[in-house]
């Protein structure tokens, strides 16, 4: 829930109360609400943004929400930040804009000052846009304390943390273009002291964000104290009505060889979706993943066909995907195949009403098994702010992530009510 | 397939239950509210780097928000007709300005797709969500269109053919009456249409 004042005066306005903010790309700096992820880490304070010949900035101060599992809900480190950007005059065709970032964190626990905490991070960045290509590129520092008294009490940890993040998008022609992203993330996890399940950046990273739930199963969960990866996507549109898409990212620790085959997780995306016309839509597409960490490599198709009637207020949408789900990590050696169909029909604007069934094999010589999954679901809107829904049946267990940040959801049986609110 | 009895009562019951939802009449009374609210002036950036605001559109005329996700089916599906819109009214005063609300995980993504697709509206970028906080909503596709006196003449959630033809009629009743030569050009073609 949001409860603030807002006073603006010019091109500025001051904010007390909490709220929501990023700065540059979150790499130091993230405070946002994903409720697919239970994630609501508003700062309550004060926050400053105003904008003055070519300058724009931000300060804030405030204490964070905790939202980990241990503290959920409590505000207890205090930040600081501020950040400030600078739009060069006109280049060319091209806008260039440099900006910096300073973040304070500190914590008086109720050891008193002795032990008062402090943790910092800064950060440059600098963009460039042309009507041909996108430049992005951001490095960042934390700098954790260093005293001996707090290494005792705490424990040792890393007293620096580096990221750097680099984006290239390129528009050769209208009907082919390219993004490409780098990323390294060394010690670079900046998160609560009180609740070090809670984050106060979120880089990102460099994995698809796939919404078909057998490619979404067994999703990379970012790790920002060893990583480097690199993320290329590349969309076509060779006639109208058709857009062909390629992606592909791998993500390794910091000291292996990202080129060798050997990488924490690597993913390969193909997907074809052609309009048949103005109602109809077919995506075929292919996804193969394989996480090093969790011993886990699949290999998923799925074909995806829209239809919208001219004219008419309801739409129906089926999908069906295989999944072939090699376990490769001793000793639980196995292969899991699933079939997945959704067939999902919104009723009106206001109703949805979605089916899915699923049939699980596990191909194990010693233990074969067999599941089957089936539910119902039906959404209403009930306004612009809350919606309701009633889903029964029997579902698998899977993961559920945005951002590459996770959540585990179990499996279950029976039904359920949800009733979704914003305010 | 073997799927327990439980399951499947369960999953039966919950489709019966839905059974009466098309005969249940709704006609957007969620966004009907929203209707003659002031609408809040932003800033922000779009693909190319440059800062829009809300307020300095309206000045040529009305605007249309257009809020849209690369992971949301219903909002690229509804794209193709927001363009529509913008080629037809572009001329005359009308200002399209969708928002993308990817993630900064997406960001990277979205002008090449833009730009593939070859779309000629102005997107702007809100990768923390802060308009969908400002202007109190929390699903999309959402579309808002803004009158000259910066009141939300129409707003619409959800995408469907139906809802694409309504918003284009909401937007035609918005904007000022065409040229002369290009009114009677328009009910022409529309008495040849009807004959």
């Amino acid at each position: 829930m949001q409860r603030y004042a807002a006073f603006d005066f010019g091109r500025s306005r001051i904010h007390v109360g909490n709220f929501y903010e990023i700065f540059g790309r979150g790499l130091l700096f993230r405070s946002y609400e994903e409720r697919d992820i239970r994630v609501d880490n508003n700062v309550d304070g004060a926050l400053f943004r105003g904008e003055a010949g070519g300058f724009r900035g931000k300060a804030f101060s405030g204490r964070m929400r905790n939202t980990g599992p241990t503290r959920s809900a409590e505000r207890e480190d205090v930040l600081r930040g501020t950040d400030l950007e600078y739009r060069v005059p006109s280049i060319g065709s091209a806008n260039v804009v440099l900006g910096g970032s300073y973040v304070l964190q500190s914590l008086s626990n109720e050891l008193g000052e002795r032990f008062r905490l402090e943790e910092e991070a800064y950060a440059g960045r600098g963009s460039i846009a042309h009507p041909l290509f996108d430049l992005y590129g951001e490095y960042a520092r934390i700098n954790r304390l260093d005293r001996e008294d707090v290494i005792a009490l705490l424990g040792t940890m890393p007293t620096k943390g580096v990221g750097h993040y680099i984006a290239l998008s390129m528009f050769p022609v209208d009907f082919l273009t390219f993004s490409a992203e780098y990323k390294r993330y060394d010690h670079f996890r900046f998160t609560s002291m009180s609740d070090p399940g809670s984050d106060i950046n979120n880089p990102p990273s460099l994995t698809r964000e796939n919404s078909y739930s057998l490619v979404s199963r067994n999703p990379h969960q970012i790790d920002p104290d060893d990583e480097k990866g690199f993320q290329i996507e590349a969309v076509a549109t060779p006639r109208y009505g058709t857009t062909v898409t390629l992606n592909r990212s791998e993500t390794a620790k910091i000291d292996e060889d990202l080129f060798h085959h050997d990488v924490a997780f690597n993913e390969w995306y193909g997907e074809v979706r052609h309009e048949v016309n103005d109602e109809v839509t077919v995506a075929a597409v292919y996804d193969y993943q394989r996480d090093e960490k969790r011993g886990i490599q699949t290999h998923t198709p799925v074909l995806d066909i829209e239809y919208y009637p001219a004219g008419k207020g309801w739409a129906l949408r089926g999908e069906y995907q295989f999944q072939e789900r090699d376990v490769f990590v001793s000793p639980l050696e196995r292969i899991e195949r699933s079939h997945f169909a959704l067939v999902e029909w919104s009723v009106n604007n206001d109703v949805i009403i979605s089916m899915t069934a699923e049939h699980a094999t596990s191909v194990d010589p010693s233990r074969p098994q067999q599941d089957d999954f089936l539910m119902t679901q039906v959404d209403y809107r009930i306004n612009q702010n809350h919606s309701f829904t009633v889903a029964g049946g029997k579902r698998q267990a899977g993961f559920v992530c945005v951002g590459g940040v996770c959540r585990f959801e179990p499996a279950f049986e029976g039904v359920e009510v949800k009733l979704r609110s914003s305010f | 397939m073997h799927i327990g009895k439980k399951t499947l009562t369960l999953a039966l019951l919950i489709m019966a239950a839905s059974a009466i939802a098309p005969g249940m009449a709704f006609a957007q009374p969620q966004v009907a509210a929203e209707i003659g609210r002031d609408a809040p002036d932003f800033t922000l950036v779009n693909l190319a780097g440059e800062e829009v605001s809300l307020y300095e559109a309206l000045e040529s005329g009305p605007v249309l928000l257009d809020f849209w996700a690369l992971w949301c089916k219903p909002c690229l599906r509804a794209l193709p007709g927001t363009n529509k819109l913008h080629t037809e009214f572009k001329d005359r005063g009308f200002t399209v300005l969708t928002i993308n609300t990817d993630s900064p995980r997406s960001t990277a993504k979205v002008k090449p797709y833009v730009k593939s697709k070859g779309y000629e509206f102005e997107v702007l970028m809100d990768p923390n969500r802060s308009l969908q906080r400002l202007y109190r909503f929390s699903q999309i596709p959402k579309v808002y269109l803004i009158g000259q006196d910066r009141k939300i003449a129409y707003a619409q959630l959800g995408y469907s053919t139906e809802l694409e033809q309504r918003l284009h009629g909401e937007v035609a009743k918005l904007m000022p009456a065409a040229a002369p030569e290009a009114e009677t050009k328009t009910d022409a073609d529309h008495e040849e249409g009807m004959n």
